[in-house]
C-alpha cells in the first residue's frame, strides 16, 4: 500500500485529468447498466403489482388466446370439482378524453360471481350498486370508478363519463366510487369496473370473455386444481396463477435485459478500451520509473500488483459513483417512463419506486472492477517485463513492446476500416436506438391482447 | 602506472576464500544480437573481493556499462557465470534475482534516476519499502541518511528543485540506505561538474569507510578512476588492464 501512496496516487495526482477519463470509462459502463436494470426491475415490479391487486383472492387464471374463449368455457370451468368460484372478466384499455388523465382500464365482471373473488369496497351510499347486481344489468352504461381517478376529473355517484367504445363516443355513468386500497389503487387508479355482458357488447367481444379467475376449494391445493382444469378444458388454454401472468412481462423484459445488458457490455467494453489505453500510456511514460523500481529491488509480480491495483481502485472508484450516476439516470428514466405508463396504461410507476437491489449493486461494483483489472492486465504484464537496462538509458523510454507495438498497429487498422463499414455504424445506431424502442414495444406488447381483442373484432 | 599491473585472468584464483569475494566473473561474455550481432563483452574473468573499490574505465563502447549491468543482476549473460557474495546468479530465477539485487546491490546512475514526483526523504526510503519496512522505520533511517549526505534541510524538496550534485547526494543516499554490501555506480560524476564531481567522491569514500561496501565505479575520467583501490581497464569488451593502487 505504501508503494500505491508513493507512486500510483502521485502520478494520479500529476495526471489528474487522465485519471479522471480512466475512471470514467468504467462510470459509463456501470450507470448504464444500473439505470437500466434498476429501471426493468421497477416496470416488473409494478407490473406484477397491478396484476396482484386486480387478481384479488383468485388463486388460478384461464386463459387463451387474444380472442379470448367463447362463454361456454366457464360452464365446464364451474363443472371442475376442485372449483369453489369462478368469474369471468373482460380487459379493455380506453381513451376518456380527460384531459392529462391518460387512459382508463376497464375491467368487465359478473358482479354476482365476482364478489367471491374481489370486494368492491364502496364508498357510503354506493353500495347498493353492487348488492344489487340487477342495477348493472339494467343499466349498461354503469360504471364503478375508483376514488382517487373520481378526485383527479372532478366527478362523482351520477356523473357522465365520454369515453372511446367500438360505436364510437359512448358515455357511461357513475354508478359508485370505490374507497381506496386494493384493487382500486391498481393502474394508479385509473380503472373503472362495468358490468361484463355490458363490456362485451361495448368492446365488440361478441360472446367472449378474455379469461376467467377462478377460487379452488379449500382443502385442494394448487398444483391439484391446476392439473384438473387442465384437464377439463384440453389444449388451447393456459391456467396459471395470476403471477405468471406477470411472467408474461418477465419474459418481455428478459427481451428487454439482453438488450441492456448489450448496451452495457458496450459500454464497458469502450471503458475498458479507454482504461487500456491509459494504462498502456503510462507504463510507457512510467518507463524510466518502473526500470528503477525494478533496479531498486521491485520484483515483476509488485509491478503487476502496483498496476492491477491501481486499476481496481480506478474500477471501484468509477463503479460507485457509476452506481450514483445510474441511480439518477434510473430515477430519470423512471419518471419518464411512469408518465409514458400512466398516460397510455394507467400504471403508477412513480420514480420513489426505483430501489436498488443489493445484488444488482455487488453485480456492477464487481463488473465495474474485473472490466478496469481486466483493462489493465496486458499493460501491467508489460510494465512488469521492462527491461530495467533499456529503462535506465536515456532516450529509449519511448520505445513499446513488440506485443504493443502489433497490438497498436492491429487496432489502427480496426479504425481505419470500420469508418468504411457504414453498415456497421448504421448497425450500432440502430442497436442503440433499438434498446431505446424496446423499452416502449415492451410494454405494447405487454398490454397487446386486451387492444388486439378490440382490432380482431374491429375487423371480425 | 605506479602499482602492480596484471592483465586479465583468464582463470580464477580458487585459493582466495569465497567469503572474501563479493563478485566473481567467470568467462562471461555478452552478445546482444539486434540487426548485427555485437560481442559486449568477451571473456571476461574478474573477481572483487569485499570492500574493494575499484574502477573500471574505458572507451565508449568497451562493454563498462554492461559489465556493471551483468554485476548488477539488471542483465544476464550470454555464456560464463556470475557469483554475487557466493550466489550464483545462472541457478536463480528472475524473482529470487530481484531479491538479491534488493538485498546485495546498491546502484547511483548517472543522471540520477530519482523518482521526481517523489519528495527527497521518499526517495531514499523507497528501497526500504520495498524491503517491507515500516513507514516509521524508513522515515527515520532516510533523515538519517540524508543527514549523512548534508541533504537534512532538503528532505521534503522534490529532484527537480535541487542541484546536480544535490540529486546525486539524494541517489546515493537512496543506494546505501539498506546498507548493501556492494554499491555500483555507472558514471556517478558524469553528468556533474568537477567541484560537484569531487564532493560525490568523497562522500563515496566517507560511505566507504563507515559502511564498509565494496564499490564498483564506472567512469571514463581518469582523474575519477583514481579514486578506486584497483582499476581495471575495458577495452573492445575484454580487460586489457589492471592496477592495484
Amino acid at each position: 500500500m505504501t508503494l500505491l501512496r508513493l507512486i500510483s496516487w502521485q502520478y494520479a495526482r500529476k495526471h489528474s485529468l487522465r485519471s479522471l477519463l480512466t475512471t470514467v470509462g468504467i462510470v459509463l459502463g456501470v450507470a448504464i447498466f444500473i439505470g437500466m436494470h434498476a429501471v426493468g426491475a421497477s416496470v416488473l415490479l409494478a407490473l406484477n403489482t397491478t396484476i396482484d391487486r386486480i387478481a384479488g383472492k383468485t388463486q388460478l387464471q384461464v386463459t387463451a388466446d387474444e380472442a379470448g374463449f367463447p362463454e361456454e368455457v366457464l360452464e365446464r370451468v364451474q363443472a371442475v370439482p376442485v372449483v369453489a368460484a369462478a368469474a369471468p372478466a373482460i380487459e379493455a384499455v380506453v381513451q376518456t378524453g380527460i384531459k392529462e388523465q391518460g387512459n382508463l382500464l376497464i375491467i368487465g365482471v359478473d358482479m354476482t360471481g365476482d364478489r367471491s373473488l374481489r370486494q368492491y369496497d364502496l364508498e357510503d351510499g354506493d353500495q347498493d350498486i353492487v348488492d344489487d347486481p340487477l342495477v348493472f344489468l339494467a343499466q349498461p352504461d354503469s360504471l364503478i370508478v375508483t376514488r382517487d381517478f373520481a378526485r383527479r376529473t372532478g366527478l362523482g355517484s351520477g356523473s357522465k363519463l365520454t369515453m372511446q367504445t367500438m360505436d364510437g363516443e359512448r358515455e357511461f355513468t357513475i354508478r359508485g366510487v370505490m374507497r381506496p386500497g386494493g384493487l382500486s389503487s391498481a393502474f394508479g387508479g385509473n380503472l373503472a369496473v362495468m358490468d361484463i355482458y355490458a363490456a362485451q357488447k361495448v368492446f365488440g367481444r361478441g360472446r367472449r370473455f378474455d379469461r376467467i379467475d377462478i377460487g379452488l376449494k379449500d382443502e385442494c391445493p394448487l398444483e391439484k386444481g391446476e392439473a384438473a382444469l387442465r384437464q377439463a378444458l384440453g389444449p388451447g388454454f393456459e391456467v396459471d396463477m395470476p403471477a405468471a401472468r406477470g411472467r408474461q412481462f418477465d419474459s418481455l423484459l428478459h427481451v428487454y435485459s439482453f438488450m441492456v445488458n448489450l448496451t452495457s457490455v458496450f459500454a464497458l467494453m469502450i471503458g475498458l478500451f479507454i482504461i487500456y489505453n491509459t494504462f498502456a500510456v503510462a507504463v510507457t511514460e512510467r518507463r524510466t520509473e518502473i526500470g528503477t523500481l525494478r533496479a531498486l529491488g521491485a520484483t515483476r509480480r509488485q509491478v503487476i500488483e502496483l498496476f492491477l491495483i491501481e486499476s481496481a481502485i480506478a474500477g471501484l472508484v468509477g463503479s460507485i459513483l457509476g452506481i450514483a450516476f445510474g441511480s439518477l439516470i434510473a430515477n430519470t428514466l423512471a419518471g419518464y417512463i411512469g408518465d409514458v405508463m400512466m398516460a397510455q396504461y394507467g400504471i403508477a410507476l412513480g420514480a420513489n419506486r426505483v430501489n436498488l437491489s443489493s445484488t444488482l449493486i455487488i453485480t456492477a461494483t464487481l463488473l465495474g472492477t474485473a472490466t478496469s483489472i481486466l483493462a489493465a492486465m496486458i499493460p501491467a504484464r508489460n510494465a512488469a517485463r521492462i527491461d530495467p537496462v533499456r529503462a535506465l538509458q536515456r532516450g529509449r523510454y519511448q520505445m513499446l513492446s513488440a506485443g504493443e507495438n502489433r497490438m497498436r498497429r492491429r487496432a489502427a487498422a480496426l479504425f481505419a476500416v470500420l469508418p468504411l463499414s457504414r453498415g456497421f455504424l448504421s448497425g450500432i445506431l440502430l442497436f442503440c436506438l433499438g434498446c431505446s424502442a424496446g423499452y416502449a414495444y415492451a410494454l405494447h406488447v405487454a398490454f397487446a391482447p386486451a387492444e388486439a381483442s378490440a382490432d380482431a373484432a374491429e375487423a371480425g | 602506472m605506479k602499482n602492480e599491473v596484471s592483465i586479465c585472468r583468464e582463470v580464477p584464483c580458487a585459493s582466495s576464500p569465497l567469503n572474501r569475494r563479493m563478485v566473481r566473473l567467470d568467462n562471461v561474455s555478452k552478445q546482444f544480437n539486434g540487426a548485427r550481432k555485437i560481442t559486449a563483452l568477451n571473456n571476461i574473468t574478474l573477481d572483487i573481493d569485499r570492500g574493494e573499490i575499484v574502477s573500471i574505465v574505458g572507451p565508449s563502447g568497451s562493454g563498462k556499462s554492461t559489465l556493471l549491468n551483468l554485476i548488477g543482476t539488471l542483465d544476464r549473460p550470454t555464456t560464463g557465470s556470475i557469483r554475487i557474495d557466493g550466489q550464483d546468479l545462472s541457478s536463480l530465477n528472475d524473482p529470487n534475482l530481484t531479491l538479491l539485487r534488493r538485498e546485495k546491490i546498491g546502484f547511483v546512475f548517472q543522471f540520477f534516476n530519482l523518482l521526481p514526483s517523489l519528495t527527497c526523504l521518499q526517495n531514499v526510503g523507497l528501497p526500504l519499502h520495498l524491503r517491507g519496512w515500516a513507514g516509521s522505520m524508513v522515515r527515520e533511517r532516510a533523515r538519517a541518511l540524508l543527514d549523512l549526505v548534508g541533504l537534512r534541510e532538503r528532505a521534503e524538496h522534490l529532484p527537480d528543485e535541487l542541484s546536480g550534485g544535490e540529486r546525486q547526494r539524494v541517489a546515493i543516499a537512496r543506494a546505501v540506505a539498506s546498507e548493501p554490501p556492494l554499491l555500483l555506480a555507472d558514471e556517478p560524476t558524469g553528468n556533474l561538474d568537477s567541484h560537484a564531481g569531487k564532493e560525490i567522491l568523497a562522500l563515496l569514500q566517507d560511505l566507504h569507510e563507515r559502511f564498509g561496501s565494496t564499490i564498483v565505479l564506472v567512469t571514463h575520467d581518469e582523474s575519477i578512476a583514481a579514486f578506486g583501490t584497483r582499476r581495471i581497464t575495458l577495452r573492445d569488451a575484454r580487460i586489457v588492464e589492471e592496477h592495484r593502487r
